[in-house]
């Protein structure tokens, strides 16, 4: 009958939520999932026998491969969580601090009025826009910007 | 508080019209004892070993009991023996202290769940479960055990999480999907119809329920099958991403 399935489903689908709610083993947690997931598959495959179909069948696989990718990147977490301490415990990391780090003074979050005033140089030199100075260029640059030397001997010449 | 009242009579005026005080009643009882059971355990309350032994005994006299006393044929008896062997593999997972017997214990109720599959007329999803759940997810839980675990019990393994809460969430959830899915009337079927054959065909046989199947899988879930497929891509590279030890984490773990 299907409501023995149903039943049968219910249960190991109960068994798996204790599980997760009573462990603290972080694989175990995840272990408890995966019964949850299977206690909704075998009731899935008995509506698929009840109805002569294949929607629970389908339905049923997709769901294993949900389960699978869910334990794949669960269990790459577990690993690398371990690497950084080594402890299986979930409620290690109930706290996300590192005893390590010294806590965080807190910070103002009052806004200031006006803007703190900007430091600023004493300015050098002319405006040139209040003393404008003609371009006054050295000697020895009109020296080397006046026609060449190379070619001042056939300056004449030209 | 008055929308409370309205709802209690109603639900007794309903119970009594319709006589499901004495299912409920079996059916509330049946689940206080288990869960009682499994918080006495859990708790260091039942320390006994002769009683424990009592218990185990008393689970595998109702399901013998139930078998024996089931209307079906040989198919539906077999079937219900896997389905308390599965129990029982499910409740060893959860009560065993050390992972590796927890782990033992869901492999075992997975096998159990997988032969109810094959029973039913499921045997691609049979043996699909039986590869990627007994096979390849349980060999990874036991890598990552015989990688993480150490050689003596934790105490993380030791210590429990409320298990009296949490005992009493599933006795509720329990009780209550139990007695709306034993109700009389849910599923339309006749005696005949409730133990008619199991492998009876969607086809005549085995490699055509599959063929069946597949055909199923490929014209009508075509979508949902692609998407699995995308979802599967994305886990893998994913979960080597994610377990990449990169140089910066490598310096700065202790």
């Amino acid at each position: 009958m299907i409501s023995t399935m149903l039943v049968f489903g219910a249960a190991i689908f109960v068994i798996g939520l204790v599980g997760f709610l009573t462990r603290g083993s972080l694989i175990l947690m995840v272990l408890a999932l995966e019964t949850m997931l299977a206690g909704v598959i075998i009731n899935l495959v008995a509506f698929s026998n009840f109805h002569n179909n294949y929607q629970g069948q389908v339905w049923a696989i997709m769901i294993l491969t949900v389960a699978a990718c869910e334990a794949a990147i669960a269990l790459a977490l577990i690993v690398s969580l371990y690497r950084r301490k080594p402890s299986l415990d979930a409620h290690e990391w109930a706290q996300l601090g590192e005893s390590a780090v010294p806590p965080l003074e807190p910070v103002s979050l009052e806004v200031p009025a006006a803007p703190p005033p900007l430091p600023t140089l004493t300015p050098a030199g002319l405006d040139p826009l209040v003393d404008p100075q003609p371009l006054q260029v050295s000697d020895a640059l009109a020296a080397s910007t006046a026609p060449d030397a190379k070619h001042s001997q056939g300056a004449a010449d030209v | 508080m008055t929308a409370l009242s309205v709802c209690v009579a109603q639900v007794t005026a309903a119970g009594q019209a319709a006589q499901v005080w004495p299912r409920a009643a079996v059916i509330a009882a049946v689940v206080a004892v288990a869960a009682t059971g499994y918080w006495a355990l859990q708790a260091g309350v039942l320390r006994s070993r002769a009683l424990v032994l009592a218990g185990i005994g008393l689970l595998g006299g109702v399901g013998v009991v139930v078998v024996v006393r089931s209307p079906g044929g040989l198919e539906h008896r077999l079937l219900e023996a896997l389905s308390f062997v599965a129990i029982t593999g499910a409740l060893a997972f959860v009560v065993l202290r050390g992972p590796v017997g927890a782990a033992l214990g869901f492999a075992i109720a997975v096998l159990a769940m997988c032969g109810s599959f094959f029973l039913q007329g499921a045997s691609f999803l049979g043996a699909a479960t039986m590869i990627v759940y007994a096979g390849a997810t349980i060999i990874i839980f036991l890598f990552v055990l015989m990688f993480a675990q150490r050689s003596r019990l934790q105490p993380v393994d030791l210590r429990l999480v409320r298990p009296a809460a949490a005992a009493i969430i599933g006795a509720v959830v329990l009780a209550a999907v139990v007695f709306i899915v034993t109700a009389p009337g849910v599923f339309a079927e006749s005696p005949d119809e409730a133990y008619r054959s199991l492998s009876r065909e969607l086809n005549p046989s085995s490699y055509e329920r599959v063929v069946g199947l597949g055909r199923a899988m490929l014209t009508d879930y075509l979508l949902t099958v692609e998407l699995a497929g995308a979802l599967l891509l994305v886990a893998t590279v994913g979960a080597i991403a994610i377990a990449q030890r990169t140089a910066d984490s490598s310096e700065t773990s202790s």
